[in-house]
């Protein structure tokens, strides 16, 4: 018996194996990122950065080289089956790190290209992805001096722990979820490049909002922030408020830590949405001297921070409400909590109620500032 | 001459240290007969031969030579020609008369050996260095001194029909269980080779199954041996060899070393929790390596797959061909060494090393991270000396599995690693105890030392075992 449920066993690990096949490390192209756009007859253009190794013919060593390589198809699969074909060895797509999708790309429609990067088994679904406002082939020729490569940069600059305050960090595992729940409404972040600088750069501006799979309108960096604040996903980290001491200068917050709790209630045709957030903060900066030892400081601080943090999430969700753009995923909560009743759009009838209880943890060794 | 000198001369004709010494008394002639090679001539001499001639008009019978001139402890009589034969060939010398059918040996047997030295394949940081010899004699006492206890069981017994290799069967008398003591004593006595060189012939008949794991512990220090045998297990010695065997033995004394009881037990712990990592990376960390640069790139940081591609370009042959042509040439380094006198072998191994690994890069034949990775499982093999070969075998065989199916041919690999290893058992109990076996034994010295005071355990329960 034990025999036989060991040979079951070896059979089944055999052949449940999938599709693997064997190829040296060093024989392949490794993607590292993937823009698609869309050309005026709306054939995909494909650009990708490619990390290849190999020995120098000429001092004997081996060394490895960035590749770009274009091409064009009716389709994302016939445009990557176009490209291998000036590719010495086959492209791997296994450590692809984000696939940027251009504006003109993501407005076309995101849903055109989404089945073959679920499909294909190299293209994992832990991969980021991205709209670029611009040019792809002023991206793809972007010389950053932060990293040589823009998909290993991007990678980086998402898993970056301040960068994830603002952006939308999005991956493919999130988007094919998120279109099939609610109203099929997504945001994902905005990436251009900075021009305002003295040597060329990335950065991460604002979020796309796509609804149904197309990119319809742009969600501003402070709405973004406030949208991953309600969703739960990042808290708001920076809040301005007018220094107690004087309000005509400013006073920086910096939130440490946040706890959101969400409840939400269908009552008379109308839903409340509670958000209760539980924040710790501390005192980055004071443009004006404050002595904030004073407990009673401290208290206004408190007050002040709580009001400002209500304000800035109730106006994005306002913002939103009025153009009936459910980017808070209220039906996909309102279908999870009540899944008989369906309402077309419900953020109409949501009234959202936010309760913000701030605690301040004090400063640096800095804790005081007088003249 | 004596009839029967003259057959015992002639089975023995052509060995020139063969000697026949004629002694005239009162009563006719005494003769002696043994090998001068392995007898002590001083003995014979001034106790045997100057007896005699001191008393030769006085002598009444063979009884008086035994008892009253002779004066040695080990003196009797024997009663044929066969026993006459192998006594001689032992080492002792034969007495026959002219005037008595009666023969006689004594026991005069003195071979050149080896003295109590550092066993070389034991080193130890701290605790008893001595080492077991070739004389059986010198390691029964080795363990005699060790245990000052009337339950210490040394049963002699001779192996090998040409060889007649005395064996010790040495065990304590209510630790060991009754069952092991007689299923090793059965399989002992049923061993017929004509030779008995070494342990090793009667440790393979000691396995219960072909594998490339012993299932049988050997040691050459006697501490070592002692305190397996308070435990209830069995020590054998055989004549001629240092390395005593030990049964039952289980896959885990392979992490321990005879310094662990002597050192500080967190420390002690420390070092077998590397012998058991190190034992991992050996067998695990090239068929790994080869699954993840051959078929899942994915599992591996950015940063590393990149350094691993530029690392191996230009490398004509598969990441697996490598691994295995580098780990060939690291096995044919290890036995160039090991063959070679030491002060040519430390040379061979430096230079070996530093020749083959760097030009073996420099060729374009392995990439840097092949050779480090060769360096790394060698080293770590070394950690559990006594299952270098074995490891290195099963560390081939998963290779191959890896490089067939990826990681699913690592994970069918290690299961038969697995498999193998729990089906084996040390003289009826489990090999792999305490893992993977339900038996309770009261072994408490397992993966971590337990405090001396727990110590010695004992693998006596039988009841529970059997």
């Amino acid at each position: 018996m034990k025999k036989k449920i060991t040979i079951i066993f070896l059979i089944c690990l055999i052949t449940l194996t999938g599709c693997f096949g064997y190829r040296d490390i060093d024989k392949a192209l490794f993607c590292t990122a993937i823009i698609i756009d869309v050309d005026e007859n709306e054939n995909v253009l494909l650009y990708t950065e490619l990390f290849h190794s190999y020995r120098s013919k000429e001092d004997n060593s081996e060394t490895g080289t960035r590749i770009v390589l274009t091409s064009k198809g009716k389709t994302l699969f016939e445009a990557i089956r176009d490209q291998n074909k000036s590719a010495s060895y086959k492209i791997n797509y296994e450590q692809n790190k984000v696939i940027i999708f251009t504006k003109r790309a993501a407005e076309y429609g995101i849903d055109n290209f989404i089945d073959y990067l679920n499909r294909d088994q190299e293209l994992l679904l832990r991969q980021y992805i991205m709209i670029f406002e611009g040019s792809p082939e002023d991206l793809i020729k972007l010389k950053i001096k932060q990293e040589e490569y823009i998909g290993l940069f991007i990678y980086d600059l998402l898993r970056n722990e301040i960068t994830k305050d603002f952006a939308d960090v999005y991956q493919v595992f999130e988007y094919l979820n998120d279109r099939h729940f609610g109203q099929a409404i997504s945001v994902m972040s905005i990436i251009r490049i900075k021009e305002e600088t003295i040597q060329e750069d990335l950065i991460i501006e604002g979020s796309g909002i796509i609804k149904d799979g197309k990119m319809i309108e742009k969600m501003e960096g402070k709405d973004a922030a406030s949208h991953s604040a309600i969703v739960g996903k990042e808290s708001i980290k920076i809040i301005n408020i007018p220094n107690p001491m004087n309000k005509e200068s400013d006073l920086i917050l910096e939130m440490i830590d946040s706890n959101l709790s969400t409840n939400m209630i269908y009552k008379d045709n109308q839903i409340i949405l509670k958000k209760d957030f539980d924040i710790r903060a501390s005192l980055a900066e004071s443009q004006k001297p404050i002595i904030f030892e004073d407990p009673k400081i401290q208290k206004e601080v408190e007050k002040l921070a709580e009001k400002e943090f209500e304000k800035m999430c109730m106006e994005t969700f306002e913002k939103y409400k009025k153009k009936g753009l459910d980017v808070f995923r209220i039906k996909e909560m309102m279908l999870r909590k009540y899944p008989n009743i369906d309402i077309e759009n419900p953020i109409r009838i949501t009234d959202l109620k936010i309760s913000v209880n701030m605690k301040l943890e004090g400063s640096s060794d800095v804790i005081g500032f007088k003249k | 001459m004596d009839k029967r000198i003259e057959m015992i001369q002639n089975q023995l004709s052509g060995n020139s240290d063969f000697i026949i010494r004629k002694i005239e008394v009162n009563l006719g002639r005494v003769y002696l007969l043994f090998l001068n090679t392995i007898c002590d001539n001083n003995f014979i001499s001034d106790s045997i031969i100057k007896s005699i001639i001191e008393n030769k008009d006085d002598i009444k019978d063979t009884e008086q030579i035994k008892d009253k001139i002779i004066t040695h402890t080990d003196i009797n009589y024997i009663y044929s020609l066969d026993e006459a034969l192998t006594y001689i060939l032992t080492g002792n010398t034969i007495i026959m008369f002219s005037f008595s059918k009666d023969i006689l040996y004594c026991s005069t047997r003195k071979i050149e050996e080896r003295s109590i030295e550092i066993p070389p394949s034991e080193t130890v940081i701290k605790g008893p260095r001595e080492g077991f010899t070739e004389s059986i004699k010198t390691n029964i006492s080795l363990i005699r001194r060790r245990v000052v206890n009337s339950s210490l069981k040394c049963e002699e017994l001779l192996l090998g029909e040409d060889t007649i290799t005395k064996i010790a069967i040495i065990y304590i008398e209510g630790n060991a269980p009754k069952s092991l003591v007689s299923q090793v004593k059965r399989r002992i006595t049923s061993i017929n080779h004509k030779y008995v060189q070494e342990s090793n012939y009667i440790g393979e008949c000691l396995q219960d199954k072909p594998s490339v794991f012993d299932t049988i512990g050997y040691t050459e220090k006697p501490d070592d041996l002692v305190a397996k045998i308070q435990g209830g297990k069995i020590g054998i010695i055989v004549d001629g060899d240092p390395f005593a065997i030990t049964v039952p033995f289980f896959f885990i004394e392979n992490f321990h070393s005879p310094s662990d009881h002597s050192l500080n037990r967190y420390i002690a712990n420390y070092f077998r929790l590397i012998r058991w990592v190190g034992m991992a990376i050996s067998l695990l960390l090239p068929a790994i390596y080869i699954a993840l640069t051959t078929y899942h790139f994915n599992l591996i940081p950015p940063l590393f797959v990149f350094r691993l591609a530029i690392a191996r370009a230009g490398v004509p042959f598969p990441i697996y061909l490598e691994i295995l042509l580098m780990m060939f040439f690291f096995q044919i380094l290890r036995e160039a060494s090991l063959r070679l006198p030491q002060s040519i072998a430390q040379t061979i191994s430096i230079v070996g090393a530093l020749i083959l690994g760097d030009t073996a890069v420099k060729s374009g034949l392995a990439s840097t991270i092949s050779i480090l990775l060769v360096a790394l499982t060698s080293l770590s093999a070394f950690l559990a000396p006594s299952i270098f070969g074995s490891i290195s075998i099963w560390t081939d065989i998963l290779i191959i599995f890896a490089s067939l199916l990826g990681l699913p041919g690592f994970f069918v690999g290690f299961l038969l690693f697995l498999s193998h290893i729990a089906s084996l058992t040390s003289c009826g109990y489990p090999y792999l105890y305490p893992i993977g076996t339900k038996d309770k034994v009261q072994y408490k010295d397992r993966i971590l030392r337990p405090k001396i005071n727990n110590l010695p355990d004992s693998i006596n329960n039988e009841d529970e075992m059997q």
